[in-house]
């Protein structure tokens, strides 16, 4: 068949594309809850990026040479081990232990951080407000995994949501200095 | 357009109910950017959050679709780069996408989104901004960082890859 055919098959295929295909899962909760969260940065993290930006989650000089770093990429491979995991085998009893799991190591990770700060002299005030705030909207992002196990979407969210709470304690802790 | 100008003001529903109008088109356009229904649900995702903090960008000067439409491309084309970005680095994988024509559909009745689907990333964006959403190499080298030459040779490359696939060679 001449190239000519081919062209104007092809063009005829192209016509035929639809204009509108609609997702298969509702992608409307994961906006919602990631608007909402933005909006509260916004609002409350008292950081010196947070007029240049709202991205939070800015990775600074000091951030790359800490252990953090490394939890951050343990985080990473576990989101993408259990995103992996759910395609293999959605399971929602397993994705529910995932989350779970996900949940108690944040939990061990900020409760040592909250003792090895205790006796510094915070920034702010309303840090506690503001990790509540946070806390809150993980508690948000695990009602709404209850219901989409296997939203990957959510997933990540909640693991940015365990960071950004690490990351305010850690902030509000620092020296002046050190924020720049 | 008073939904489009209560989500401007701020109003979650509203914006909400434009989301609900226009995902269809946004998803359409980031599955075929990406080839892929994860990268296609967190693209538009990503796309309706950006576009919230965007919103009083668009001054009215064309329909809200198309100024949807371009910004939609953007966000995905970005969210794509950073995507793959971070997958390359960490495990070193090269732009070799699956480049086997689709099992099913014959030259006589195809499913193009399949086949677009196969094509190498990079031929792959290109066609469908080119051959699908209309836009010409310059604006596409513009959007994609790359030369108009780059452009016009992967949508040469998308073109032979489907003309094999549908049995035209």
């Amino acid at each position: 068949m001449s190239k000519q055919d081919f062209e104007q098959y092809l063009h005829e295929q192209i016509e035929h594309v639809p204009d509108s295909i609609q997702p298969k899962k509702d992608l409307w909760s994961g906006i919602d809850i990631a608007l909402t969260m933005r909006a509260e940065n916004a609002e409350h993290v008292p950081s010196p990026t947070s007029q240049a930006s709202e991205k939070s989650n800015v990775i600074s000089a000091n951030f790359l040479s800490s252990p953090k770093v490394y939890a951050l990429a343990a985080s990473f491979f576990a989101v993408a081990a259990i995103s992996w995991n759910m395609t293999q085998t959605p399971q929602v009893s397993d994705a529910s232990l995932l989350v779970d799991a996900m949940t108690q190591q944040h939990s061990a990770q900020k409760d040592a951080l909250l003792v090895s700060v205790s006796e510094t002299q915070p920034l702010t005030q309303d840090w506690q407000q503001q990790l509540n705030d946070l806390e809150a909207a993980a508690l948000a992002i695990r009602t709404a995994l209850e219901k989409e196990p296997d939203n990957v979407a959510l997933l990540k969210m909640l693991q940015q949501v365990h960071q950004q709470q690490i990351d305010l304690i850690e902030r509000v802790h620092s020296p002046q200095w050190n924020r720049i | 357009m008073a939904m489009l100008d209560a989500a401007k003001a701020g109003d979650r529903q509203a914006y909400q109910k434009l989301y609900h109008q226009f995902v269809g088109q946004v998803y359409a356009l980031c599955f075929r950017l990406t080839g892929d229904v994860g990268y296609a649900e967190e693209a538009t995702q990503e796309v309706f959050i950006q576009v919230w903090q965007k919103l009083d960008n668009f001054r009215g000067d064309s329909k809200f679709s198309t100024w949807l439409h371009s910004v939609a491309s953007n966000i995905a084309i970005s969210y794509l780069r950073k995507q793959k970005g971070w997958l390359q680095r960490m495990f070193n994988i090269e732009d070799t996408a699956a480049m086997d024509a689709p099992a099913e559909g014959s030259a006589g009745q195809v499913d193009l989104d399949k086949y677009i689907q196969r094509l190498p990333e990079r031929a792959r964006i290109v066609f469908v901004l080119h051959a699908i959403e209309g836009y010409r190499h310059e604006e596409i080298a513009d959007m994609m960082n790359t030369a108009v030459g780059s452009s016009k040779a992967q949508f040469h490359r998308a073109k032979q890859l489907l003309k094999e696939w549908m049995g035209y060679e």
